[in-house]
């Protein structure tokens, strides 16, 4: 019995060691591009396969060493794996949304010109428009009318964005930035009923806590806001929205034609229609 | 990625020559068609598949608007086959659905379609016999616009195009495919990582969620039900257009031609602009992204950004377990980031929020239509951020990976934004398509409004039309000339893509006259949608759904335009008895636990409505005894969740000298040998608990309870049987594979037993 019980072990022991190796080896150096020192660690575990490849990245030369089963995989597919995880190399273009993601000192010098379709960096160069356009606000008082309602509307649009990711801190933030805005233009022009109300309402929606009710002000909101969009300059379209079903049919502006609908989350993001277009 | 794909008899390509005749400026277009077995390898292992002139997918067939196709199929297969023409305007009799308009083309026989081409736009063809599609048979059809033509649009028209044909491949026979489908068989599941077991339930802080789901009898949920080991374009994981230069604009005419699955499109150089869909012109639109349902086709135009570089054209399955590539322009491969895994809990709670306990869902209206509020959007973290609770392994190593990387705390929030932010995505939905041209029918033509429920029922397979199977319905008559208006509400869990043969339909849209014209139209759950069409070709025309395991589980109709005289199908009554057959065939399954106590097992034949089962007990000597238990039953209901039945029991089981048997209601039994006739029901309780009540000649009643496959974690499933005979059985098995599990159980007839357990 315990002979067995030896052999079984000793199996099971031989067993690892052949895992371990790699048939049917096959070795390959290639260029991937990295700067940071973690680099190395992403590449390599990226590339590396339970008895299928194994990769080996020198971090000063920027070479990378496959060498895998070439029954089993190829250099290109271990290759692509470590494009996707974030690096450049001689096959592949690691996705621009995952090189945008890499910490900031492992960003390396791309052999391509920066991706201008990219979704993400769009949104938040937008978010910084906006912070840097309420600190030239304080400093700088002559400012145009329609820079004013163009100010308006952008902070308007990203606190209709928290309500459509359902973010209550988001909406929190938002909403107060809008009021600040707000408040500021109301400065100027203290007689605008129209500004004094969407103060008031984004006031309520700062106060409130449930989000179903902070909805319902911010559908109250959509009237005094298209007035405004109707009366200024505008720089680029703006769509009026509307949801047939949040309280017996609301809406609410955009600056995309497509539908967001801000008023049941991301639950029925794309309900609704546009109902008029505003140039 | 290595090409597997290889082409067995190419030299046949050569054979297949295409010739052309002038008369009178019209062109006679004729190809030949070899349909042979072959076999090939797109995953690791040799398989049966079918190519025709060597190829897979089918060779692309090209005419011009006003041409004549002449195309002559030779069957050098062992069974029949037949081809159908998606999406073309035709004479009934070349339309290719065998036993409605022709009959099958035999083995080692000639057939020749032959019909004028009336229509421009992407279609293509597949074979519309057995689960020949499945295993090779699809190709592109391209029908090109004359230059004359005053719809041509120069930008768009004369742009380079190439055929991008979709499809899947698994290593297991279709047929089987289908046969599990119908058993429940959940390895499918397993494979693809979406059990969603109690265990999952709890880590993902779901457990409640999951009980509801069982609550309200439903099974895991998923957004399609076949694991697939290759997604394929043109039969490749990945392939290049090297030919395309930067700056160039391609137009990309794509077909779903998969089996059951919705492909996301997507590209990795920018916006998609859709210029046409399923051969018709649309107002070019611009979007993110696109689902392509089964057996659409999109015509897209994409542009090359930038010199050296070859821009991923991607295809990712609607379950997102994997994708094909097809990389455009010459230079170093760009990549676009995969679609990140479904949230499947979250897409589970929503399903919670939508059924009702009697097994219906909301009734919605036309608030839903058009592919606009997509409920599976819960699901993807792309639009509505990463699990936010998530505690699986992933997270923690991407988490690790974070720190190690010299991301400060922020990082988090970072991230999160990231996911929230992109859903600025633009994706395409029915409501964005515009006809380019007026698409209003006539005014003077009577109008026969029809409504279409569809109906389904996932635990034993059945998908079928206000709850009725092709076989249980005749045919639907239509004047000729007639307009037939149809709302179709989707009341099942599945999206569906149903399409109608030889006609293209309006999908009523916002573009009221402009409404765009296809011939499949997406219905997601709880959508109404309102398609119509004027019906001015005679004949009999297949409406179904084109996801072909739903075909084949009976989601048919057939509409009968005028009295139609079929030369190819003389006797027609006696062809559509065969039809209706062959959708509602019956599928076989068997299981055997071969445990230390003894055997355990069961048979079943079921079709739609039947079920004969066979469940057996044996002991390894006489004092643990030998059961046979046979049922024939019907299901009845909307669900089938009732099901009567009659049955016949034996056993034998020698008994001690004394030994006497009660059961609850105090009877007594003390008989070694027993062969009995009965009569029941079984109603499936809540938790999918399955209550039986059968009363034997001899005046025996017995009532039971039994819950089997409880999905406790990823591979292990548990079991709980109870009787008023006081027997009592509980279960454990751990599955190793498609076929064999490990299995302990209790019995309170045979005691404790261990075994191996296989099914097929």
């Amino acid at each position: 019995m315990k002979k067995i019980y030896l052999l079984v072990t000793m199996g099971l022991f031989s067993c690892a060691t052949v895992f371990a190796q790699i048939k049917n080896a096959e070795t390959k150096t290639f260029k991937v591009k990295a700067k940071c020192v973690s680099s190395k660690e992403i590449i390599e575990s990226a590339g590396n396969q339970k008895r299928i490849s194994t990769v080996s990245y020198n971090t000063d030369e920027g070479i990378a060493t496959i060498k895998f089963d070439n029954t089993k995989t190829t250099a290109e597919a271990i290759l692509k794996k470590i494009a996707l995880s974030g690096f450049d190399n001689e096959q592949y273009f690691a996705p621009d949304n995952v090189y945008e993601k890499l910490a900031a000192d492992c960003k390396y010098t791309r052999d391509k010109k920066a991706a201008d379709h990219s979704v993400h960096s769009n949104s938040t160069h937008n978010q910084s428009k906006i912070q840097s356009h309420t600190q030239t606000l304080h400093e700088d008082h002559e400012m145009h009318a329609d820079d004013k309602s163009d100010l308006v509307l952008n902070a308007y649009f990203n606190m209709k964005d928290a309500f459509v990711q359902a973010d209550q801190s988001e909406i929190l933030k938002q909403a107060t930035l809008f009021k600040k805005i707000l408040d500021n233009t109301l400065k100027e022009t203290p007689s605008s009923q129209n500004l004094t109300s969407l103060s008031n309402l984004t006031h309520k929606i700062i106060q409130e806590k449930d989000i179903k009710k902070q909805r319902k002000f911010f559908a109250e909101l959509t009237q005094p806001m298209y007035k405004l969009a109707k009366n200024a300059k505008l720089k680029s379209a703006v769509y009026y929205q509307n949801c047939p079903m949040f309280e017996g049919g609301s809406n609410w502006l955009s600056k995309d034609s497509a539908i967001k609908n801000p008023f049941y989350g991301n639950q029925m993001l794309s309900c609704g229609s546009t109902v008029e277009t505003l140039k | 990625m290595k090409a597997h794909f290889r082409i067995q008899h190419w030299f046949y390509a050569v054979i297949a020559f295409v010739f052309s005749v002038n008369l009178h400026a019209q062109k006679r277009v004729e190809y030949d068609l070899f349909v042979r077995d072959t076999i090939v390898n797109f995953s690791g292992k040799q398989k049966r598949a079918i190519s025709v002139n060597g190829q897979i997918p089918m060779p692309t067939l090209v005419f011009t608007e006003g041409d004549t196709a002449v195309i002559r199929v030779h069957n050098q297969l062992k069974e029949s086959t037949s081809l159908h023409w998606h999406g073309l305007w035709l004479p009934n009799k070349e339309d290719g659905v065998p036993l409605l308009t022709q009959m099958h083309i035999q083995p080692g026989t000639t057939y020749t379609y032959s019909f004028p081409i009336i229509q421009n736009g992407t279609h293509w063809y597949h074979s519309h016999s057995g689960y020949q599609e499945q295993i090779g048979m699809y190709g592109s059809m391209i029908l090109k616009k004359r230059e004359s033509d005053v719809a041509f649009r120069k930008g768009i028209d004369d742009l380079p195009a190439v055929p991008v044909m979709l499809s899947e491949w698994t290593d297991l026979k279709p047929g089987n495919v289908q046969r599990m489908l119908h058993n429940a068989n959940d390895w499918f599941a397993i494979k693809k990582g979406s059990t969603q077991s109690y265990a999952e339930a709890v880590r993902a802080g779901h457990f409640k969620t999951k009980l509801t789901n069982e609550w309200k009898r439903m099974l895991a949920m998923d957004v399609s039900d076949v694991y697939y080991e290759r997604f394929l374009i043109n039969a490749f994981s990945e392939s290049q257009l090297k030919q395309f230069k930067a700056g160039d604009k391609v137009r990309l005419r794509i077909s779903n031609g998969g089996a059951s699955t919705y492909f996301w499109l997507r590209y990795a150089g920018g916006k998609i602009t859709v210029v046409a869909n399923d051969g018709n012109d649309v107002e070019p639109v611009t979007v993110d992204r696109l689902i392509i349902g089964v057996s659409e086709t999109y015509d897209v135009v994409v542009t090359i950004p930038e010199k050296g570089i070859s821009y991923e054209f991607q295809a990712t399955s609607e379950d997102r377990t994997s994708s094909a590539s097809l990389f455009i322009g010459e230079g170093r491969k760009q990549l676009i980031e995969p679609l990140p895994k479904l949230k499947y809990f979250e897409g589970m709670k929503m399903m919670n929020d939508m059924m009702n306990s009697d097994g219906t869902m909301n009734d919605m209206g036309m608030k839903m239509s058009l592919q606009q509020m997509d409920m599976n959007t819960v699901m993807y973290p792309e639009i509505t951020g990463e699990t936010k609770n998530k505690i699986s392994k992933k997270s923690e190593v991407s988490k690790e990976e974070d720190q190690k990387m010299g991301h400060s705390e922020s990082s988090g929030i970072d991230h999160s934004l990231h996911g929230n932010s992109s859903s600025n995505i633009t994706t395409l939905n029915y409501g964005m398509l515009k006809s380019t041209e007026n698409t209003e029918l006539s005014t003077h033509a009577s109008v026969k409004e029809l409504q279409f429920k569809l109906t389904g029922n996932m635990n034993r397979y059945v998908w079928s039309m206000d709850d009725k199977v092709m076989s249980e319905t005749d045919k639907i008559p239509v004047k000729k000339g007639q307009i037939l208006r149809i709302t179709l509400y989707n009341n099942s869990m599945m999206r569906h893509p149903m399409h109608l043969h030889g006609f293209d339909f309006r999908v009523i849209n916002k573009n009221g006259a402009y409404s765009p014209l296809k011939n499949v139209l997406d219905i997601m759950p709880m959508e109404t949608n309102v398609i119509e069409f004027q019906a001015n070709t005679e004949g009999d025309w297949f409406f179904h759904c084109h996801i072909l395991y739903h075909m084949m589980a009976g989601m048919n109709r057939v509409f009968q335009v005028g009295n139609y005289t079929n030369p190819s199908l003389p006797n027609k009554e006696k062809a559509y008895k065969m039809l209706q057959h062959e959708s509602n065939m019956t599928h076989f399954m068997v299981e055997n636990d071969f445990a230390t106590n003894g055997n355990d097992g069961m048979l079943m034949l079921q079709n739609a409505r039947w079920a004969l089962n066979s469940e057996w007990a044996l002991g390894y000597n006489d004092k643990h005894g030998y059961e046979v238990e046979t049922h024939l039953g019907r299901f009845l209901g909307r669900n089938q969740w009732f099901q009567v039945f009659v049955g016949f029991d034996w056993r034998y089981r020698k008994m001690g000298h004394h030994e006497v048997e009660k059961n609850l209601f105090g009877k007594k039994n003390t008989k070694d040998e027993r062969a009995l006739l009965s009569t029941g029901f079984v109603y499936t309780l809540p938790m999918l608990v399955n209550f039986q009540a059968e009363v034997y000649h001899d005046g025996n009643v017995r009532l039971q309870l039994m819950r089997e496959d409880i999905p406790v974690s990823k591979r292990i499933r548990a079991g709980l049987m109870v009787n008023t005979d006081r027997e009592y059985m509980g279960e454990l098995s751990y599955i190793l594979n498609r076929n064999v599990s490990l299995r302990t159980h209790y019995d309170s007839d045979m005691g404790f037993g261990l075994g191996l357990k296989l099914n097929y």
